[in-house]
């Protein structure tokens, strides 16, 4: 029955070649893609039914279609593996994928390229399934950029416009995102190179029918080994290997530095946003983390790297999302930051806590770009915040879901946030002994909190600022998949309730990790953790909605600029990072594009070398000539000048 | 006895007079004479060394010199008078129109 | 096992063709269309006639056809086929229809000769590849040079008699190394056996079995002659610029040969001769080979970057990848060794086909420069999406044919004894910027939205669409079930590499 994993992934691969080459008309096209991603969630079920039935010592179903590659010693298998861990991440993408797909139905309807929207969606998450299902490092590679070129595909899915709200172009959007993408990529394979040369394979694990060992059960084969850095000195090889991985989940997760791409992919639609930028693939670098924790449990891992970046991109991420004016940009930011928990969950060793808040926020973070999206298109694509405001009585529905959403992401009891984010601020502060990242963690959860309450004091709160809109409430198909997915954030967190530890022991054959043990501490701890993020809360959405309400105005600086000046400027830009690549990187490569073309190749190979030795020659030439005068007389002189160098040699000689 | 020294002087006194003749000269005719003399001071030192080491190959070589001097100013002649009837001039410097 | 004379009818055919399409009247376009592709499309059953008989379990050189030539001075027409020549047979098979084909309606004069220079360039490319005695090779070699100048010569763009005499000049006097590289080993061969010949596999079998020793420094002065040859041809950086002025005036049709196949003579001359042959050299030399193939590679990418001339920007990109090929054949282990044939085969069928797409443009909009194109995917969709598939397979996205030669290159240098991961990391940045300057190029012709003159543009015809589908489809082939190009060469790759491990080992 293993044959039946392969469904998973080909349902939404039937989608895409179907709606690239056959389909024309826009409701197929969102039924169709739709209906595969449904179909493929029926098949992660059904796959996870068959797993129960495999052995807990390898509770995994293999299936290879091919050998993908294979140069002498090199091997490696295109096939499937599903697990666990795998299932728990393909749930995640096909049931929220689904949702988001049938959403879409509703928010593209009318739009310029829908047939095109819908396939790519389905591409998307045919690769974002491969990444998950890959049983090697090459195959999740493949799914890896797979994501980044769907993302690439969607966020220029406006190619035409110069302009999107706010303010962004989406082609460069989508090129700046590739290209960010890429440089986490070429770390990825950096490790890759450094995995297969001293483990010998690129598979998780065996594979018996191809004869290819895996290398994540000999993780600590390798613990003693060094790298050369020359002058640098030595680094163990584990460190190398899992810092180049953190790299790439800097960059594919929009960890710090490298999230300056999330913001501006804002740029697609807002369904792109909900699935690709939220809840999907900016989590596979956890998902990459999680895969190979036997790698980040060595004692000479880059763990500690990963946390220090998780939780220095939570709490940035959510400085930044305090000022943002754009209603998904908020958004973004929050989810850099949110990523960042995730990230450092793991970095910590607390993997179960970090899947948790990866399904958690999935749910959450979806529902809230949804009903954002809701909002968006209520009130005719507007995005600026100025110009909301009093929206609860004209889009109810809509609003009270937000609030779920909200209460979710800031961690409040009972909400799913509250359960997954105190497990880990819990974990950092009892566990691994770092109390710094805890405060950091809780300070950051605060924060959340007040940008949340923020965002809903603006938007839905106050008087409607702009005259000139009136919202209404959206479809069918755009409510109902939004209420499934409050439905989740509310009850989200029975996924690993203390003491029930469902996730747990359902990853504990591939994680292995002891269940949590619940103290009061920790209960005090998240009681406080709470009260906090409660009060922020509240605070942001007082000051927003009416205290300094009457100063927010259409086009004018946010209120609290006047307060805080250059610190808000600050959270506003990102804390300058892209100004900073603009400077550092972009410009500089260009004009130095610009050099080498012109006056390097040009000039100094071409002209001086290549030219110059041609027109050297032709001098010679030149040269030469004279002696061809024409004039007999000269010509004698030459003779003789040969007749005595031939005599004077042979009577020198004899 | 002469001594044989004094013939070989005297051919390579007469081949320089001809080489210089050739050098200098820019009358087509005095070219063709001062050719001449350069031939006939080898001739004079073959037929020296002819008798010097009374050996006869060296008088028949002189032979062939004579046909081969004879031949060729037959022809140059020719040649001469064949240019001279468009450029109206025996300088060799005005010929110089294979120039490279 | 020999049913026919496969390999010689390849290589005549064409020619026989070229002759026979010079002698049509100048009026008959459509015969001289059919007279000239039939010739291509049966030299390409000839090559598959050869991969159908091509046992990929031995190494070593198959389907041998030998006359002797010059007996007295032990020159012979001997050709054959190995696992390393195979695949780049295929391609010229391959490439040569495709580029005639290209050609229809593009050539605006003297279209019969034109036919007639590229089936002339077929026949020289297939004798390069399968030319097993060296001065045959050296021949072929030296063959193609006619024809490639005269295609650029003539029909190019503004640059071409430059671009021409430029390319002639500097390829040849690089060449000339070569032939003085080809006697040298001939004499060495002939002063330590007795036996003068030219023929490469009993060279070699001499030097396998130590009947022909050579002490380091004649090792090295052959190795050098050799290497400045193939340096010149491939080209490596600093040699280039003959190639990025040639393919910058070279016409769409006749490009694509060119940027195909020409310059991958270089680069097996430097896998079948310096490499195979001179194992020793190669392992000492390689790590400053190795430098000049990153910085092509890292160069060419960042130069392509603010090309607006969109035939130079691909110039570079082909100089970009040669530097990986280069890379690849150096790190001297199977993986490398393979992945760099795969390479040339892969970068000669993405970037070809990236070149069509560019005369595809400028028939459009009769200009080269970037700046006059943009929102094309929205008025020629379909030419937008094939496009798309080509950069991506040109970039290395994984799926595609690019990936896979690239990944086994780097993973060979990484891996290898002699380079390691030092040279492999800085190569790897090359992924960067080839996304770079190749999205790039893409948004400024594809996306944004289009100038008035673009707006209505026809999108594929059914001439272009059916070019476009023929190459894309293997690069999705390849990209997905690599070794269908790897099987083949297996054997000999290892082959290769074994002589220089043998060397390392010793050490």
């Amino acid at each position: 029955m293993n044959w039946i994993i392969w469904l998973i992934p080909a349902f939404p691969l039937i989608g895409f070649l179907l709606n690239a080459l056959v389909v024309r008309r826009e409701r197929a096209a969102g039924i169709l893609a739709s209906v595969m991603v449904g179909l493929s969630f029926a098949a992660t079920i059904a796959a996870m039914v068959v797993l129960e039935g495999a052995p807990s010592e390898a509770k995994r179903l293999t299936w290879t279609l091919w050998e993908w590659i294979r140069i002498a010693d090199f091997r490696v298998a295109f096939g499937l593996l599903f697990d666990p861990l795998t299932a728990v991440m393909a749930l995640l993408i096909t049931g929220v994928g689904g949702l988001i797909h049938i959403y879409s139905i509703g928010y593209m309807h009318g739009d310029v390229r829908p047939v095109r929207f819908f396939a790519f969606m389905n591409l998307f998450v045919f690769a974002m399934l491969m990444l998950v299902m890959a049983d090697n490092l090459l195959l999740l590679f493949l799914g890896w950029e797979g994501v980044g070129l769907c993302s690439f595909l969607l966020i220029g899915h406006y190619f035409d416009r110069r302009s999107v709200p706010p303010g962004i172009n989406p082609s460069e959007a989508a090129v700046k995102a590739f290209v960010v993408n890429r440089v986490g990529d070429v770390a990825m394979l950096a490790a890759l190179f450094a995995i297969f040369t001293n483990f010998g394979t690129l598979s998780f694990y065996d594979n018996p029918q191809l004869g290819i060992s895996g290398y994540l059960d000999q993780a600590i084969v390798v613990a003693g080994e060094m790298v050369d850095l020359g002058a640098f000195g030595q680094l163990p090889l584990i460190t190398g290997i899992t810092l180049l991985m953190l790299v790439a989940v800097t960059g594919k997760s929009a960890q710090f530095p490298l999230y300056t791409w999330l913001p501006d992919a804002m740029a697609g639609p807002t369904p792109v946003s909900a699935l690709i930028h939220a809840a999907t693939m900016v989590t596979s670098g956890v998902y990459l983390i999680v895969r190979n924790h036997t790698l980040f449990d060595q004692p000479a891992s880059a763990a500690p790297w990963v946390l220090v970046i998780g939780v220095m991109t939570a709490f940035i991420g959510a400085t930044a999302a305090v000022a943002q004016l754009d209603i998904k940009r908020v958004l973004a930011y929050s989810t850099v930051s949110q990523l960042g928990y995730m990230v450092a969950a793991v970095g910590m060793g607390a993997y179960v806590a970090g899947m948790y808040h990866l399904l958690t926020h999935g749910l959450f973070k979806a529902l809230l770009f949804l009903a954002a999206g809701s909002v968006i298109h209520g009130i005719g694509n507007y995005q600026d915040m100025r110009r909301m405001g009093g929206l609860r009585n004209a889009l109810p529905t809509t609003f009270r879901l937000y609030v779920i959403g909200a209460l979710a992401l800031s961690g409040i009891f009972p909400f799913a946030g509250f359960w997954s984010k105190d497990e880990i601020i819990a974990h950092a502060w009892f566990d691994a002994r770092s109390p710094l990242a805890a405060i950091m963690l809780i300070l950051t959860s605060a924060v959340t909190a007040f940008y949340m309450g923020r965002q809903i004091g603006m938007v839905f709160f106050g008087r409607p600022r702009d005259q000139a809109i009136h919202g209404h409430e959206s479809g069918v198909a755009m409510r109902w998949t939004m209420v499934t997915l409050a439905v989740g954030a509310v009850i989200g967190g029975l996924i690993n309730l203390p003491g029930l530890h469902w996730l747990n022991s359902y990853l504990r054959p591939v994680l292995q990790e002891p269940e949590v043990i619940y103290t009061v501490g920790m209960g005090i701890l998240a009681t406080i953790t709470t009260l906090l993020s409660a009060g922020a809360g509240y605070l942001g959405w007082k000051t927003y909605a009416c205290d300094l309400e009457p100063r927010i105005r259409v086009g004018k600086e946010d209120p609290l600029f006047r307060y805080l000046g250059d610190l808000w400027r600050g959270m506003e830009i990102g804390w300058g990072l892209d100004w900073l690549y603009q400077r550092v990187f972009v410009r500089p490569y260009r004009a130095a594009s610009v050099f080498l073309s012109d006056v390097v190749d040009r000039e100094a190979i071409d002209q001086v070398l290549v030219d110059g030795t041609a027109r050297g020659l032709v001098r010679l030439a030149h040269g030469l000539r004279a002696l061809q005068n024409g004039y007999i007389r000269t010509y004698a002189l030459m003779f003789l000048f040969g007749v005595i160098l031939v005599v004077a040699f042979f009577a020198l000689r004899g | 006895m002469v001594p044989t020294s004094y013939y070989i002087l005297l051919s390579a006194l007469l081949f320089t007079l001809g080489v210089a003749g050739v050098l200098i000269r820019r009358n087509a005719l005095v070219l063709f004479m001062s050719v001449e003399l350069m031939l006939n001071s080898a001739n004079l030192a073959l037929v020296t060394f002819a008798m010097a080491r009374q050996d006869i190959a060296g008088q028949m070589v002189v032979f062939f010199v004579i046909v081969v001097a004879a031949a060729e100013v037959a022809v140059g002649l020719a040649l001469l008078v064949a240019i001279f009837r468009t450029k109206q001039t025996t300088d060799v410097d005005e010929i110089h129109s294979l120039k490279g | 096992m020999n049913v026919a004379p496969l390999l010689s009818f390849m290589i005549w055919l064409p020619a026989l063709g070229a002759l026979v399409v010079l002698a049509l009247p100048r009026e008959r376009v459509a015969a001289q269309r059919i007279v000239s592709m039939s010739a291509a499309l049966l030299a390409l059953a000839a090559a598959l006639g050869v991969v159908f008989f091509f046992d990929p379990a031995r190494a070593g050189f198959q389907l041998v056809e030998s006359i002797a030539w010059i007996p007295s001075w032990g020159i012979s027409y001997t050709v054959s086929v190995d696992g390393i020549s195979l695949w780049l047979v295929v391609l010229t098979a391959f490439l040569t229809p495709v580029a005639l084909a290209a050609s229809w309606g593009t050539v605006e004069r003297q279209e019969r000769t034109f036919h007639a220079l590229v089936l002339l360039l077929a026949s020289g490319l297939f004798g390069v590849f399968t030319a097993q005695d060296m001065l045959l090779f050296y021949v072929f070699f030296e063959f193609t040079l006619v024809p490639t100048a005269l295609l650029i010569g003539i029909w190019g763009g503004a640059e071409r008699r430059y671009a021409a005499i430029k390319f002639f000049a500097y390829t040849f006097t690089g060449s000339v190394f070569l032939l003085l590289g080809i006697i040298g080993l001939y004499l060495l061969h002939g002063q330590a056996t007795g036996v003068y010949t030219f023929d490469i596999a009993t060279i070699l079998a001499s030097l396998q079995l130590g009947t022909l020793q050579l002490d380091p420094a004649a090792e090295r002065l052959m190795f050098g002659l050799f290497f400045i040859g193939f340096a010149v041809k491939t080209p490596i950086w600093p040699f280039h610029t003959w190639m990025t002025t040639a393919h910058a005036a070279a016409p769409s049709s006749g490009a694509i040969d060119i940027v195909g196949l020409l310059i991958k003579i270089g680069a097996y001359g430097l896998i079948r001769y310096t490499i195979q042959l001179f194992p020793a050299t190669a392992a000492w030399a390689a790590p400053a080979i190795s430098v000049l193939a990153v910085i092509g590679i890292l160069y060419a990418a960042w130069i392509a970057y603010q090309q607006t001339d969109m035939k130079r920007l691909l110039a570079y990109a082909s100089v970009s990848h040669l530097g990986l090929i280069v890379l690849g054949m150096f790190a001297l282990n199977p993986q490398g060794i393979a992945g760099s044939v795969a390479h040339m085969v892969n970068s000669a069928l993405t970037t070809g086909a990236l070149f069509l797409v560019v005369g595809m443009l400028v028939a459009r909009r009769g200009s080269r420069e970037l700046k006059s194109y943009g929102g094309l995917w929205k008025s020629t969709p379909v030419l937008g999406s094939l496009t798309l598939i080509l950069v991506l397979g040109s970039i290395g996205l994984p799926g595609l044919n690019g990936f896979v030669s690239e990944f086994a290159v780097l993973q060979g240098a990484w891996r290898s004894p002699g380079l390691g991961w030092r040279y492999a990391l800085p190569a790897l940045l090359g992924a960067v910027l080839a996304a770079v300057y190749l999205l790039h190029m893409y948004r400024m012709a594809f996306l944004g939205d289009a100038p008035p003159e673009l707006a209505q543009a026809p999108d594929v015809r059914p001439r272009e669409l059916a070019l476009l589908v023929i190459m894309a489809t293997p690069v999705v082939l390849f990209g997905l079930y690599p070794n269908l190009l790897f099987g083949p060469m297996q054997q000999s790759a290892t082959q290769i590499a074994g002589g220089t491990l043998q060397y390392l080992a010793s050490r």
